[in-house]
C-alpha cells in the first residue's frame, strides 16, 4: 500500500538546536497513527513541520506525494485542503459562532448556496455530537466541546488526513474517551486518516493502529508498532518505562 | 448537464418525482446541483419520491449533505437508491428523523425590547463603574496612608513604558502642534503687523489648555489602551482569578501602580509637550525675524503661575481617569480574543470622552473662580 504521508530522513531546528535528528516513517491511508514521547521530545515540533507551518531543517515530508515545504500557491492550497488540523486548544475562532466556525473553509473554498453550507456546517457538528449548540460561542462551551467543535471545524471540506494535537490533554476521562470513540468512528466510517499527538497511555491504547517514540536522549524514533506489543515485548527500558508509567528512578 | 463534475435529471411520474444524480458530489461541484435541486422542488407542486445516485462515483461530505437534506425536505419516505456501499457508511451517520425542523432563526428583537435591554446594559455598565471608583478610592486613599504598600518596581516599570517610552510621540506632536497654531496664528497676526504676539497666544493656549489636553489623548489611546489590553489578556488567561486565590488584591496588584505611574506622567509629559510646543512656536516667530530673546520675553508676560497650575492640577485628574478607565476595562473584560479588543476599545473611547468631559468641568470651575 502506498503511504498517505511519507517523513524522510527529517530534521527539525530552532536557531541551529537540532530538536529531532534524521527521522524516516510512513503513515497509511486510514490509520490512526500516534506520535509519542515524554514533554519536550519535538512531538509537537513534528506535526506542525507535518501540517507545513515549519520548512524541515533537512529532508521532506511528503502529503500524498507532494511537498508542502516547497509547494507555493494553487500547489499548497490543493495540499492544505486535503488535511485538516485540530490545535491542542481547539483555536476557534471566538468572534464567531461554532456554525459559523464550521462554515469558514466552506464559504472560502466552495461554491456552495448558503443553505447548503448552513446544512453541511450542522451535519459537521451533528457528527462530533454537538447538534443544537450551532449558535453557541466558543467561550460559551467546555473544553471538550471547543475539542469537538474544532475536529468538526477541521473536517469542513473533508480532509483525507487529520492532525490532532494532544486530543485529550486536560479533558475527564469520560469526555476523553468519547473523544477517542469519535476518532474511531470517523476512522471507520469516513476512512479518515489520524495523525495525533499525545501522551495518555489510556487513549493510546484505544485509538492507535500504530505508533512511533520519540526520545529526546538521542532525537530519534526509539520505537514502532503497536502500543500493547511495545508495552509488552520492547527491550528498550525507557518504552518499558513509559508504557508501564514508571519514573525515571524506578 | 449542471457542472463538469455532478449532474441532476428530473423525472416527473405522475404527481411525484425524481432526482437522477451522477458524477462527482463533491465540495466544489455540490453547489450547482443543489442550487437546481432545491429551485426545482420550490417551483413544483409535486413530492419528491426517488433519489437515484446511481451514476454517482464519487460523495463526499456535501454530496452526503445533499441527500441528507433533499429527503429531510421530501420527508422520511423518500428512497435514496443505487448510492455505493462505499458511500453508505457515511449516510448512515445521519439517519432520517421524522418531524424533524430545521432550527428556526431566533426573532429579531422588538425596538422596545433592544431599547430595554441596551438600557439595562447601560446601568449594569455604570453600577459596574461606581463600584471600581469606589474600590479604587479605598485603594488610592490606603496607598497614600501606608505607600510602602504600592508595587513601586510596578509602578516604576508602567511609569517608564507609560512616560520614558512616549517622549519621541509627545516630542513630534508637541513640535508640530506648536509649529501649526503659531503658523495659523501668525498668517492672521501679520495683517495687523502684530506676529510677535504670536508667542502670547500659542504659550497661553498650550500651557493652560492644549498641551494637558493632547497630552491626555495621547495617553489614552497609547497607555490606557495598553492597561486594558494586559489587564483583559490576564483577566482571559485567568491571572486575574489565581491573584484573588492567591489572596493578592487585583486592586493593590493591578490598579493602584498603573494609577501611580498614570498620576505621576500625565504632569511630566504635559510640562515635555508645553516646552517642545513653544520651541515649535518659536521656529515660526523666528522665520519672521524676531529673536529668541523677543519670543523667551512675550511668552514670559503672557504665562503666570497661576496659569501653569490651572493646567498642571488638569493634568493628575486626565492621568486619574485616564489610568482609572484603562484599568476599569480590563478587569471588565469577558472571554476569548474579541473581549479583549472590545475592552481596549472602550477605554480608549471612555477615557477621551471623560477626559474632554472633565476639562470642560475644569474650564467651568475656573470661569467661576475667575482665573
Amino acid at each position: 500500500m502506498e503511504p498517505i504521508i511519507r517523513v524522510e530522513n527529517f530534521t527539525a531546528a530552532y536557531d541551529g538546536n537540532v530538536i529531532i535528528d534524521d527521522i524516516t516513517f510512513d503513515v497509511f491511508p486510514g490509520e490512526v497513527f500516534v506520535i509519542l514521547g515524554g514533554s519536550g521530545c519535538g512531538k509537537s515540533t513534528l506535526l506542525k513541520h507535518m501540517i507545513g507551518l515549519y520548512p524541515p531543517a533537512r529532508g521532506r515530508i511528503l502529503i500524498e506525494g507532494r511537498d508542502l515545504a516547497v509547494a507555493g500557491g494553487g500547489e499548497r492550497l490543493a495540499i492544505l485542503k486535503r488535511i485538516g488540523v485540530m490545535y491542542q486548544m481547539g483555536a476557534l475562532f471566538g468572534s464567531m459562532t461554532l456554525l459559523e466556525n464550521v462554515r469558514l473553509p466552506l464559504e472560502e473554498y466552495t461554491n456552495l448556496p448558503d443553505d447548503a453550507m448552513d446544512a453541511i456546517a450542522r451535519m459537521k457538528l451533528q457528527l462530533v455530537g454537538l447538534k443544537g449548540f450551532e449558535s453557541h460561542m466558543p467561550s460559551e462551551i467546555s473544553g471538550g466541546m471547543k475539542k469537538r467543535a474544532a475536529i468538526a471545524r477541521a473536517m469542513a471540506l473533508d480532509p483525507r488526513i487529520l492532525f490532532l494535537d494532544e486530543p485529550s490533554a486536560g479533558l475527564d476521562p469520560i469526555t476523553s474517551a468519547e473523544l477517542d470513540q469519535l476518532i474511531l468512528k470517523l476512522a471507520k466510517s469516513l476512512g479518515i486518516t489520524f495523525v495525533v499527538v499525545t501522551h495518555e497511555l489510556p487513549s493510546i491504547y484505544s485509538i492507535a493502529d500504530r505508533v512511533i517514540m520519540l526520545d529526546k536522549r538521542v532525537k530519534k524514533i526509539v520505537a514502532t508498532g503497536r502500543p500493547a506489543e511495545l508495552r509488552d515485548t520492547s527491550t528498550n527500558p525507557w518504552v518499558k518505562q513509559f508504557f508501564n508509567r514508571q519514573a525515571e528512578s524506578a | 448537464m449542471a457542472s463538469a463534475g455532478a449532474s441532476l435529471e428530473v423525472r416527473q411520474q405522475g404527481d411525484s418525482l425524481s432526482f437522477l444524480l451522477a458524477g462527482r458530489l463533491d465540495s466544489e461541484s455540490t453547489g450547482t446541483v443543489w442550487r437546481k435541486a432545491f429551485k426545482t422542488l420550490d417551483q413544483s407542486k409535486s413530492r419528491l419520491k426517488t433519489l437515484d445516485a446511481t451514476g454517482v462515483d464519487y460523495c463526499d461530505g456535501a454530496g452526503i449533505g445533499l441527500l441528507v437534506e433533499l429527503r429531510r425536505r421530501g420527508g422520511p419516505d423518500v428512497e435514496i437508491r443505487g448510492l455505493g456501499e462505499q458511500f453508505r457508511p457515511l449516510l448512515d451517520l445521519f439517519p432520517p428523523t421524522p418531524g424533524e425542523d430545521l432550527p428556526s432563526k431566533p426573532e429579531k428583537p422588538s425596538i422596545a425590547e433592544e431599547t430595554g435591554r441596551a438600557t439595562m446594559a447601560l446601568l449594569r455598565d455604570l453600577g459596574k463603574q461606581v463600584t471600581f471608583v469606589g474600590e479604587m478610592v479605598i485603594a488610592l486613599g490606603r496607598a497614600m496612608l501606608h505607600p510602602g504598600e504600592i508595587r513601586w518596581a510596578d509602578a516604576i516599570r508602567v511609569a517608564e513604558e507609560a512616560g520614558v517610552n512616549a517622549l519621541p510621540i509627545i516630542s513630534l506632536m508637541g513640535f508640530l502642534i506648536g509649529l501649526i497654531l503659531a503658523f495659523q496664528s501668525a498668517t492672521q497676526l501679520r495683517i495687523v503687523g502684530a506676529e510677535v504676539f504670536v508667542a502670547d497666544l500659542v504659550a497661553v493656549s498650550v500651557v493652560r489648555e492644549l498641551g494637558p489636553l493632547m497630552t491626555a489623548i495621547l495617553l489614552a489611546g497609547r497607555s490606557g489602551a495598553a492597561f486594558a489590553a494586559e489587564i483583559g489578556t490576564m483577566k482571559v488567561n485567568e491571572e486575574v482569578d489565581a491573584l484573588t486565590t492567591m489572596g493578592l488584591r487585583p486592586m493593590r496588584f493591578l490598579v493602584v501602580p498603573r494609577i501611580v505611574a498614570g498620576l505621576l506622567m500625565a504632569p511630566l509629559l504635559t510640562i515635555y509637550f508645553d516646552l517642545v510646543a513653544l520651541v515649535g512656536a518659536a521656529v515660526v516667530v523666528g522665520s519672521f525675524g524676531h529673536g529668541l530673546l523677543t519670543f523667551t520675553h512675550h511668552v514670559h508676560n503672557a504665562l503666570s503661575l497661576t496659569m501653569f497650575l490651572c493646567g498642571m492640577i488638569k493634568t493628575f485628574a486626565f492621568g486619574l481617569i485616564i489610568a482609572g478607565v484603562g484599568c476599569q476595562r480590563g478587569l471588565d473584560t469577558g472571554t476569548g480574543a474579541v473581549a479583549v479588543g472590545l475592552s481596549t476599545t472602550r477605554s480608549v473611547v471612555a477615557g477621551i470622552l471623560l477626559t474632554i468631559l472633565a476639562d470642560g468641568v475644569f474650564a467651568g470651575v475656573y470661569f467661576g473662580l475667575g482665573i
